[in-house]
């Protein structure tokens, strides 16, 4: 697959390989600060707003209970809305975006493509084939944990063969990795439209086209507690070998030269951005675009350098599907949207944009 | 050593590029002869219905069959004048012509197999029309949680969704519905077979015409005017017994992965309304089959809420729902009224519904309705009297 980041993203500069100068730090903080900032007030007005009229006041005073200050000075039915509804909500759809937003910026990264996406090398793919597996068996209906273990299963053993196939030989090849994780993809797609369209029962036929098109709104706080400490684990590794990815992404050789375990930090790196991809699907379905878009904004804004672009990914992702699942849900009030079909609807365009841009660009040329 | 070792590797990837060449070729020929279907097979899939009952198109023979039905001429027969699609409402004889969205279609002789594409209208057929003439079934109309003709179906032809398959069984009168996919009906269409459709409404009265309308195409105007007067009267029942006051506020939900709602223009909400309750998710704006969230329950506040799935899963939102903290100050939940009700009744759109309606006045009302004893519909179990006894 032929680069299309321009310099600015193959061609490292010599300070994003060495400590974090005041620049990167700058970028940093000054990002974060900002999206930190911008996530707070959406976690308030998420946490505020939806069907069910709840006064901002109440809404305060909840949150405020919740770390320690104050009393609540809400109904107890308002009380049980925001805590055991919005609030698990709120963070799930965080979690999703920030998983979808890091893992992008790492495949992106890795592939030197910002066509990339997360479910790049079939781990959607396997997510969705596992949950569908799930709720066709009837599995999903023993245990509410079911759905998701079968998803993140699934995932793990997509990226398990993508993986062997890409290192058949003895020689690991991104390329064979980028087309094996396209073939196995598509082999799983398959297999999923298969069970779809033999099985029999109108009811699962529904439950898994819903599950496919992607929502968090049957997130729950035991649900929060699964997918979190795997998303987070995730980024922060990701995050700590970001500088590597800077070096591998001027070459290999020069990579090793300069003392990077390459191999390693690769296979790091895909394995965390495919265990956050996975935990992410297997709790929300298929969420289009996030992975795709997130990143590249990002890297509009910022630079190339992952130290930055990866922890700011993963908060603009956060913030991208926390705005979004809050429109879905009040968009169509007391109805509500999936906020799979919100993003992607914000997320073609945009695609489409970016296809138009580099086209013009490359006439240019 | 390691120029052996070479020749051997490649010899290796020979063997393996050829294993792999001969695999893609052996898939690729599969691929070719699963695509030649029917030409290499031995027997046309015609088979697999009785040669005896297969009416193939061409064997219509009007001049046989043009002469009137008398025993299906009643007093009642003026009703036909009230249904759109029936060109020539006076004529009750072969050949006859209805209009549908589908165009003209003239139907020559008493069609000997009828095919219907859809359940609701399968639902109706086997009240009018022995089973045996239906060419064939699908596979969810054996589901006994959703299918009122799940007994009937079972023992029956059983087909898969290609259109492929309808043609080859050649039915006199196809039926569909409004919800049958545009291609299939252009493709049966295509293949010289006469197709209408025909749309359900999500009213017991509304869908009268529509009764009428196929027990014409079908020659079973005697059938189709007794049912008519079933549901009549049924709803005359339900009618009278409905008390004055205020009206429930209903809502109908079912899970699917996530929670959907039934608002207006859905068969759920017209049951609702016929049995003399507010659709609260229509009342709420919503239209059509929407997705809630349990808080989307609490902000509707229903009086009664109804889950109209399969049992196993129902019990289990059912659960969710009782449980829900933030559903304890709705009245549903606080006053125990939160049930499950049969899917066939209320989400396949046939006669049917009328006992969803009927199941729900005595759910609402039950005082009002505790000396009715309602009883299932009757498939066909022989001609009626003025029918011609096919």
């Amino acid at each position: 697959m032929a680069p299309v980041f321009g310099d600015s993203a193959t061609g490292v500069p010599s300070g994003l390989a060495g400590p974090p100068s005041g620049s990167v730090l700058k970028r940093l903080g000054g990002g974060a600060l900002l999206l930190g900032t911008a996530t707070i007030v959406m976690f308030v007005v998420a946490s505020a707003v939806g069907p069910f009229n709840i006064p901002i006041s109440h809404t305060a005073s909840t949150l405020l209970d919740l770390i320690g200050i104050g009393e609540s000075t809400a109904e107890p039915t308002e009380q049980a809305i925001i805590q055991s509804i919005r609030l698990p909500r709120v963070f799930m759809a965080f979690l999703v975006g920030a998983a979808l937003g890091i893992s992008g910026g790492i495949m992106q990264g890795l592939f030197r493509n910002s066509m990339a996406d997360p479910g790049i090398i079939g781990v959607s793919s396997g997510g969705a084939t596992g949950a569908v597996i799930a709720i066709a068996s009837g599995a999903s209906a023993v245990s509410t944990l079911f759905l998701p273990l079968f998803a993140f299963v699934g995932s793990g053993i997509a990226m398990a063969v993508v993986f062997l196939i890409a290192s058949v030989g003895g020689r690991f090849s991104m390329a064979t990795l980028l087309l094996g994780g396209i073939a196995v993809g598509s082999f799983l797609g398959a297999i999923t439209t298969a069970i779809i369209v033999l099985t029999d029962d109108l009811y699962v036929q529904r439950q898994i086209i819903f599950w496919i098109a992607g929502g968090v709104d049957t997130a729950r706080w035991e649900s929060v507690r699964i997918a979190a400490p795997i998303i987070v684990a995730g980024g922060l590794i990701s995050v700590f070998v970001a500088r590597d990815l800077n070096l591998l992404l001027v070459s290999e050789d020069e990579a090793r030269s300069l003392g990077v375990r390459v191999t390693l930090v690769r296979n790091t790196l895909l394995v965390s951005a495919s265990l956050i991809t996975g935990a992410a699907v297997a709790f929300s379905g298929i969420i289009a675009f996030v992975g795709l878009i997130v990143p590249h904004v990002v890297r509009l804004v910022v630079g190339a350098d992952h130290r930055v672009l990866l922890p700011l990914s993963a908060l603009a992702g956060g913030l991208f599907l926390l705005i979004a699942d809050t429109a879905a849900r009040i968009v169509l009030s007391p109805a509500e949207l999936r906020v799979g079909i919100l993003t992607a609807l914000i997320g073609a365009p945009f695609f489409i944009y970016l296809l138009v841009r580099n086209r013009s660009r490359a006439s240019m040329l | 050593m390691s120029g052996r070792t070479g020749i051997a590797r490649k010899i290796t990837m020979k063997i393996k590029m050829k294993v792999l060449v001969l695999g893609l070729m052996a898939v690729a020929a599969m691929a070719i002869v699963a695509c030649a279907g029917d030409d290499i097979q031995p027997e046309p899939t015609a088979t697999v219905v009785p040669a005896e009952t297969v009416g193939p198109a061409e064997t219509i023979s009007p001049a046989a069959t043009q002469a009137p039905r008398p025993t299906a001429v009643g007093p009642d027969l003026s009703r036909f004048a009230d249904v759109p699609e029936i060109v020539d409402p006076t004529n009750f004889g072969w050949p006859r012509t209805v209009e549908t969205s589908e165009g003209l279609i003239v139907i020559d002789s008493l069609p000997a197999k009828v095919h219907s594409l859809s359940l609701g209208h399968t639902e109706i057929l086997a009240a009018l029309m022995d089973f045996d003439r239906l060419s064939a079934v699908y596979s969810f109309f054996v589901d006994e949680e959703q299918s009122n003709i799940a007994g009937l179906s079972a023992g029956h032809n059983m087909i898969g969704f290609d259109p492929e398959e309808v043609v080859a069984l050649e039915p006199d009168v196809i039926i569909a519905s409004r919800f049958t996919n545009a291609d299939t009906v252009a493709l049966l269409n295509g293949a010289g077979l006469s197709v209408a459709r025909t749309a359900l409404e999500n009213s017991a009265l509304g869908n009268v015409p529509n009764i009428l309308l196929i027990g014409y195409m079908i020659g079973a105007e005697a059938e189709a005017l007794a049912l008519v007067e079933d549901i009549e009267a049924r709803m005359q029942v339900v009618t009278d017994g409905l008390p004055d006051g205020d009206k429930p506020r209903v809502l109908s939900v079912s899970k699917f992965t996530s929670t959907f709602a039934a608002g207006s223009n859905t068969t759920e909400g017209g049951i609702i309304e016929q049995a003399g309750g507010i659709n609260a998710a229509a009342d709420s704006g919503i239209e059509g089959h929407l997705q809630v969230s349990i808080e989307s329950i609490a902000a509707i506040s229903p009086d009664v809420i109804l889950v109209p799935q399969p049992l196993e899963g129902a019990n289990i939102f059912i659960e969710e729902l009782m449980t829900s903290p933030a559903l304890a100050e709705v009245p549903a939940i606080k006053n125990g009224e939160v049930h499950y009700v049969v899917p066939k009744y209320h989400t396949t759109l046939s006669h049917w519904n009328v006992r969803g309606i009927e199941q729900l006045v005595s759910l609402l009302f039950p005082s009002a309705f505790s000396d009715v004893t309602f009883e299932d519909f009757s498939n066909w179990a022989g001609p009626v009297d003025g029918g011609d006894g096919y």
